[in-house]
């Protein structure tokens, strides 16, 4: 993947990583990520045919010097079945990667007061997505966390935020019925907040407020859905400010900013016999996963085989927050335990199970942590057929 | 006072029977038994999804438990024993051990751990249960085991050779634990087990919903338990059980069964189930529509819980007195122990509600406390009479000395108190000690526990037998043990909200607050 090189496509994804972050309440594909403005690189179509493709790096390439037979994007020439692929073990340097940098609004508000939270104006997300405000966004919630905005960001981007650091949160559920809120309107999760209960958090001169605004920070976010943390649309930052004039909080298509960019080619591919399905994928050697965090093998809990009849990896890249719209073929099944899984276990909507890849097109796996709020694949391998002798 | 029974849904078929009675002692864990029975046995077993296990059964019979490879007799056991170990098909770290003997036994343990030279717990045996049939808990996953059966009988002591077994995979999923130590040689029981359970966020408080990172998020929840190392050992999925939103996991008083409460919180949803601890055989859940938060065991092995008035849900505004009541898990029967209203009516009409939030039995004063949030109110009756005894804070207090604004957890012991208090100070959750002398009717504060850590609900402290302190930061995933002074000796972080916590020595005998 070449240098990411477009206007407005430094989009670098937002790991939306929240303690109380975005995810998808669905099983989390690959377009659930964020997309943003993709930060396509334009390095060669690393096309599966033998010798295509120059695979381009796009800062901070993850791959690692290929070993001889495994190949990078862009490897010349078929590699031979050994007949030792019944089980495939990726590692760090099989894995894409997902560098992202992460930019949420802040706003003063003046304490003490009803403020209003508005998110009529919103039209996309922050992955770019198209939304309704009227009626995609299910819920609101404001969590109060014992950091300082940057802090806050920081942690965010690296999928790292602590829940410990969190200090509370209200909620409301517009339920198709508005798209503004007051302050005294919220509740606890669908159950009533006493109106004094609320002022302690809001009242920088109530005598129950502890939190001074130089060390902690409110988080807005809009989701779909109504599970907590997850399906975050759009976000924000605000503090509290007893000589501020500002009474409203507006959630706009920019209140965050998204930039990724995805690097598939560079990930070094693993090669399976063709029409296989009985192939055991395992993790256990995983170190890192794509966000660069440590790949807690026991987390993963999805694996997803999708097949690209005719997209170029460079597409893939590009089009990453719809990889699984994109796809042709799409196998998925929950990981119950352990670090392997038999592919074969797969599935498709139909209930076919995945038939082992072809010689055409590409082929990938995924593997999802689906607990955690951050939909993003922690890994996601290139299969390419070896050859058998 | 009679009551009107609960409905209880038992499915029946494979329930454990509760002998209601105490467990026997365990023995204490850790510890190293003259070694004997050289080396491990051989066969480790597939270690697969499930898991797999060695056998190697002594004197022929015993077969290997499925997936498992067999081993071969080790020399140095005396014949006596005819040895079956197997792993639990629905908890893969969770060893199941029958055996018989050709010497009558009189008492009969099991040791087992990662290194044949230093066992690490000790499992009594129940000689009531069919072939000796004995559960070996608290293994890690993926772990190789070496495990020696000892009887007494007739003035001798037999042994067994050492077998092995390899535990298989608990469910991925389950919420990381991060452990992080200021002291580590002073904490209870070289950091003994927790019980907890995930799901409470889902139900929705301030401050809690699911944490980002490993383990931290997504909408299925488990009953779990965690060692010394912060590792799982024990996993129960509840996501599709009538108790997902789990608030409370705890063991039965025989040590036998895993019981589960959902957070229900002013909804009419509320239900108990109780799952054994192999995790085999049929959950047995218990519906009453009214019970929310909490549910303590009384020591008859019977469960202590309390349910809205008005069945679960707000009347008017107001979510009503609870009632406490006692449920029978033989029958499925609960009956009335106290109505909230008898004492505490004028708090309660006015706070807009009781919302009871955590209740214990007291066994020095055998009775029961009961935490009443909207009151910042702690009652103590007597059990099973059900008499007031004494208030602890709020505007109907006992004791002046005692004063705080919002609790869940706390701990009465015959004269000293622990209290959560939530809207705590340093920006936190506090933990609030109190000296008290009942008949005097006096009290004075003893400690102020001020981490800074918060738990906008939920959230419990418990004083372990060697007098530290357990503290749950249930919404924001934290867990510290303390010393009596106050000092941080270990701090435990993970990215889910828990429930009330369950701490304890070891994974054998009656839990707290029985004694260890």
């Amino acid at each position: 993947m070449t240098a990411i090189a477009r206007p407005l496509c430094l989009a670098t994804l937002t790991l939306t990583l929240f303690g109380c972050g975005p995810g998808t309440n669905d099983p989390p594909a690959p377009n659930g990520a964020g997309s943003g403005q993709a930060g396509g690189g334009s390095g060669g179509d690393a096309n599966l045919s033998a010798g295509g493709g120059s695979g381009g790096t796009n800062g901070g390439s993850s791959g690692a010097p290929s070993p001889p037979g495994g190949g990078s994007a862009g490897t010349s020439g078929p590699v031979a079945c050994t007949g030792t692929e019944s089980t495939v073990v990726i590692t760090d340097d099989t894995n894409y990667s997902l560098p992202s940098t992460l930019t949420i609004g802040r706003s003063t508000v003046r304490d003490a007061t009803d403020l209003v939270f508005d998110w009529s104006g919103l039209t996309r997300d922050l992955y770019g997505k198209p939304l309704n405000p009227l009626l995609d966004i299910d819920m609101i919630l404001v969590s109060l966390w014992s950091m300082t905005p940057e802090e806050l960001e920081e942690n965010l981007e690296k999928d790292e935020l602590p829940l410990s650091a969190n200090k509370g949160a209200i909620t409301t559920y517009p339920q198709d019925q508005f798209t503004s809120q007051n302050l005294t309107r919220f509740d606890l999760f669908g159950n009533p907040i006493p109106e004094e209960d609320l002022w302690g958090y809001f009242d920088t001169k109530h005598p129950k407020f502890q939190y001074p605004q130089d060390q902690y920070t409110f988080l807005l976010m809009a989701s779909t859905g109504t599970a907590t943390g997850k399906g975050v649309r759009m976000l924000s930052f605000f503090t509290l400010d007893p000589n501020a004039t500002e009474t409203t909080l507006t959630l706009t298509d920019t209140s965050t900013t998204l930039q990724y960019s995805v690097e598939l080619e560079a990930a070094r591919p693993v090669f399976v016999p063709p029409s296989t399905p009985g192939i055991t994928l395992d993790w256990s050697q995983m170190q890192l996963n794509a966000l660069g965090n440590e790949y807690v093998h026991s987390q993963i809990t999805q694996a997803v085989v999708a097949h690209y009849a005719t997209r170029t990896l460079t597409e893939l890249e590009t089009s990453f927050v719809d990889l699984e719209t994109l796809a042709d073929g799409w196998w998925s099944g929950e990981v119950k335990a352990g670090t392997s899984i038999q592919l074969g276990e797969l599935v498709n909507a139909s209930g076919a199970p995945f038939p082992g890849i072809t010689d055409q097109g590409i082929w990938l796996v995924a593997l999802f942590c689906t607990q955690c709020n951050n939909p993003a694949p922690w890994s996601i391998t290139l299969l390419r057929p070896c050859v058998s002798g | 006072m009679a009551g009107s029974g609960g409905t209880a849904l038992g499915s029946g078929g494979g329930a454990t029977s509760a002998s209601g009675g105490a467990a026997s002692g365990g023995a204490p864990s850790g510890g190293t038994p003259s070694a004997s029975g050289g080396a491990a046995n051989g066969g480790s077993g597939a270690a697969g999804a499930s898991g797999g296990v060695a056998g190697a059964p002594q004197g022929g019979s015993g077969g290997d438990a499925s997936g498992g490879a067999g081993g071969s007799t080790q020399p140095g056991d005396d014949g006596v024993f005819t040895l079956n170990l197997t792993l639990s098909t629905a908890i893969p770290t969770v060893g199941i051990v029958t055996f018989s003997s050709s010497v009558p036994i009189e008492k009969a343990y099991i040791d087992f751990g990662r290194d044949p030279n230093a066992f690490e717990y000790r499992a009594p045996v129940d000689l009531a249960e069919p072939d000796h049939r004995t559960l070996l808990l608290g293994m890690k996953q993926s772990t190789s085991y070496f495990v020696r059966i000892t009887a007494e009988g007739g003035g001798q002591t037999h042994s067994s050779a050492v077998h092995t077994v390899e535990t298989g995979f608990l469910p991925n999923g389950l919420p990381v634990m991060e452990v992080e130590d200021q002291n580590a040689s002073a904490l209870y029981a070289e950091g003994g087990f927790t019980v907890n359970c995930t799901g409470v966020a889902s139900g929705g408080f301030p401050g809690g919903f699911p944490g980002g990172g490993p383990g931290g998020g997504g909408s299925r929840s488990f009953a779990f338990i965690f060692d010394k190392d912060g590792d799982q050992v024990w996993a129960y999925e509840l996501t599709d059980t009538p108790v997902a939103e789990c608030s409370r996991a705890r063991m039965s008083l025989d040590g036998k069964h895993l019981w589960v409460g959902n957070f229900s919180n002013v909804s009419p949803n509320g239900a108990l189930m109780r799952v054994p601890m192999d995790g085999m055989g049929a959950e047995q859940t218990y519906s009453f529509g009214g019970r929310h938060h909490d549910f303590g065991i009384l020591p008859n092995g019977n469960v202590l819980f309390w349910e809205q008035e008005n069945g679960g849900g707000y009347t008017d505004g107001s979510e009503g007195p609870d009632i406490i009541r006692e449920l029978d898990p033989n029958t499925g029967e609960a009956t009335d122990l106290y109505h909230e209203m008898t004492d505490f009516s004028a708090l309660i009409e006015e706070a807009g509600g009781a919302h009871t939030n955590h209740a214990n039995y007291v066994p020095e004063l055998e009775a029961i406390s009961f935490s009443l949030r909207h009151s910042s109110t702690i009652g103590l009756i007597s059990y099973p009479e059900g008499e007031l005894i004494a208030v602890f804070g709020g505007a109907m207090t006992t004791f002046p000395a005692m004063s705080w604004d919002v609790q869940h957890g706390h701990h009465v012991l015959a004269d000293r108190l622990w209290v959560f208090n939530n809207n705590g100070t340093n920006g936190g959750s506090d933990i609030l000690g109190f000296d008290f002398d009942l008949g005097g009717m006096s009290a004075s504060p003893i400690l102020n526990y001020s981490s800074g850590r918060s738990s906008g609900a939920f959230g419990d402290v418990k004083e372990l037998p060697n007098g530290n302190l357990y503290v749950t930061y249930s919404t924001s995933g934290v867990i510290h043990e303390v010393s009596p002074q106050g000092a941080l000796l270990r701090e435990v972080t993970t990215s889910a909200s828990l429930g009330y916590s369950e701490h304890r020595a070891m994974l054998y005998g009656p839990p707290p607050p029985y004694g260890e």
